[in-house]
């Protein structure tokens, strides 16, 4: 028996295949700074405690000793001496200028361009991923030719405003970040918090370049439901907590018995269903903006009617991007509707299709 | 370079080292977070959280210790976490570049014993996984989970006499 349980668990573990190339890399590349502190070998401590026991008065001068400063990249004050840019913006709608990308509702990897308007290829890319009515994370990824600290901060360009940056997903958001760019660290995730809703710049600032992105964001709404639940349990709650965006779809051709993820703010929602046999089926339905891999194959469906609709396929993952026609808090002018991300993973086209065209 | 030199030197701050550190942990790290969270992305994801932890632990890394079961604790505890409140992924966007699924291929013939492997509560699974992915030995195991080695033990016999029960349920219903 333990030996059947050994292969199946190998099996159901080695199903999930290996880690993706460069995870350590990836891992190490979003650590913080640690306070620059020289490891005390182990006899050295022993040796002090025993001093330390015997004499009273080496303990206090132990601890009136000055604690080690935090080390500092080299070369990021230079870099935060840089004033943070203005970027021009045309109209309420957070359009920057025709030259440049604006990173929003884009559909594509969008490359920063530099201030002249030529295209940088190779710098800095930003690929947006963002849920603007629950908090927003962009990933950065860093061209081949940057090496060194690469300062981020961000602004807000119409009006007062704060933003605080994270690497995503777990360290305090802080005005500015350092990312330290290398052969081994290439791409992050930053999380972004807006104090009031408006139109922000995120500035990179390189030991050889300082590049912004446009982007509109919103302050985080607190989430009000966040449960799991049966698959119409999802469809009354989620109707019932998100206000800001109408219609609400979600499929019909799910298995009632599929585990159902309910996360909704006011303003939008996230629901994800995973097939109970734990095969790794999952489909996740989102009011969110975001951009597919370019690596990915595409196809323009006019799903809904609309013409900008999007259809990737990359390996086991499928995904569906349009805008719904209806009313949404947040929607941006140049690109109405309700922004909706439908992904799947480990299901057919066929079966895609089939729970797509089910939204209702 | 070893180990303790790898640790001093990322106590001083040395990222390069601590990535020398960490890297030979970051699949049997990832092997354990697909084990609890059955999920590939979020496997990762646990994993970079870990990394993270560790980074920041490092200071409460036992003089001498193996980093490896340290590790996996702070990935087991980790990936806990990320089940009880499984809807800390709703705070960020769903990144399609990221995203990834296991193969359903090779589903068949065992699928019982998957399913009923896939609905152990999940710290049994990840004891299972420990003990028959990794290969830890019991004591090991139960360093990883926070548990003794008499209770790791009881608890696999268990888990293994439960599913013994489900396939046998399952048999007689075929």
């Amino acid at each position: 028996m333990s030996e059947r349980v050994r292969r199946e668990v190998r099996e159901l573990v080695d199903g999930f295949g290996p880690p993706r190339p460069g995870l350590a890399a990836r891992a190490v590349a979003g650590l913080p700074d640690r306070p620059a502190r020289r490891a005390v070998p182990r006899w050295t401590v022993a040796t002090a405690a025993a001093l330390v026991v015997l004499t009273g008065l080496l303990l206090w001068a132990a601890r009136s000793l000055p604690r080690a400063a935090p080390a500092e990249p080299a070369g990021v004050a230079a870099l935060e001496g840089r004033p943070l840019a203005s970027v021009p913006t045309s109209g309420p709608t957070c359009q920057v200028d025709a030259r440049r990308a604006n990173v929003v509702a884009a559909n594509a990897m969008v490359t920063l361009v530099s201030g002249s308007g030529v295209p940088l290829a190779g710098l800095v890319t930003v690929q947006t991923v963002y849920k603007p009515e629950v908090a927003s994370t962009v990933g950065v990824t860093a061209g081949p030719d940057v090496s060194g600290p690469v300062l981020v901060r961000g602004h807000r360009l119409d009006g007062p405003g704060t933003l605080a940056l994270a690497l995503a997903p777990a360290t305090p958001a802080r005005r500015e970040l350092t990312l330290g760019a290398g052969p081994a660290a290439r791409r992050w995730d930053l999380r972004l918090q807006a104090s009031a809703p408006g139109c922000y710049a995120i500035q990179f600032d390189g030991a050889r370049f300082s590049e912004q992105a446009v982007l509109p964001l919103w302050p985080h709404s607190p989430t009000s439901l966040q449960q799991t639940m049966d698959p119409a349990q999802a469809r009354v709650a989620v109707r019932a907590a998100v206000t800001g965006a109408r219609p609400i779809l979600l499929p019909d051709a799910i298995g009632a018995d599929w585990r159902t993820d309910v996360g909704a703010t006011a303003d939008g929602f996230t629901v994800r269903y995973t097939d109970p046999s734990g095969s790794g089926r999952t489909v996740t339905v989102a009011t969110a903006v975001a951009n597919p891999p370019q690596s990915a194959t595409r196809s323009g469906p006019g799903f809904h009617g609309d013409s900008r609709s999007l259809y990737v396929v990359n390996g086991a993952t499928r995904i569906l991007l349009w805008h719904q026609p209806g009313v949404y808090d947040h929607a941006d002018p140049s690109y109405p509707g309700v922004p909706y991300e439908l992904t799947a993973t480990g299901l057919s086209d066929a079966e895609f299709w089939q729970i797509a065209n089910s939204l209702a | 370079m070893c180990t303790q030199e790898l640790i001093e030197r990322s106590l001083a701050g040395d990222r390069s080292a601590f990535e020398l550190l960490i890297e030979p942990l970051v699949e049997p790290g990832y092997r354990l977070a697909c084990g609890m969270l059955l999920d590939r992305d979020e496997a990762e994801d646990a994993v970079q959280e870990a990394t993270l932890k560790a980074w920041l632990k490092l200071d409460s890394f036992r003089w001498g210790a193996d980093p490896r079961p340290w590790f996996l604790t702070i990935v087991a505890n980790h990936c806990r976490d990320v089940r009880r409140s499984r809807w800390w992924s709703v705070l960020r966007g769903v990144d399609p570049q990221r995203a990834g699924a296991a193969p359903l291929e090779d589903l068949a013939g065992s699928l019982d014993l998957r399913r009923a492997l896939a609905r152990l509560p999940v710290q049994e699974r990840a004891l299972l996984v420990l003990h028959y992915y990794l290969d830890l030995p019991l004591e090991e195991v139960a360093r990883v989970l926070g548990i003794t080695q008499v209770a790791a033990k009881s608890r696999l016999y268990r888990v293994l006499r439960r599913l013994r029960g489900h396939l046998d349920m399952c048999e007689a219903g075929t």
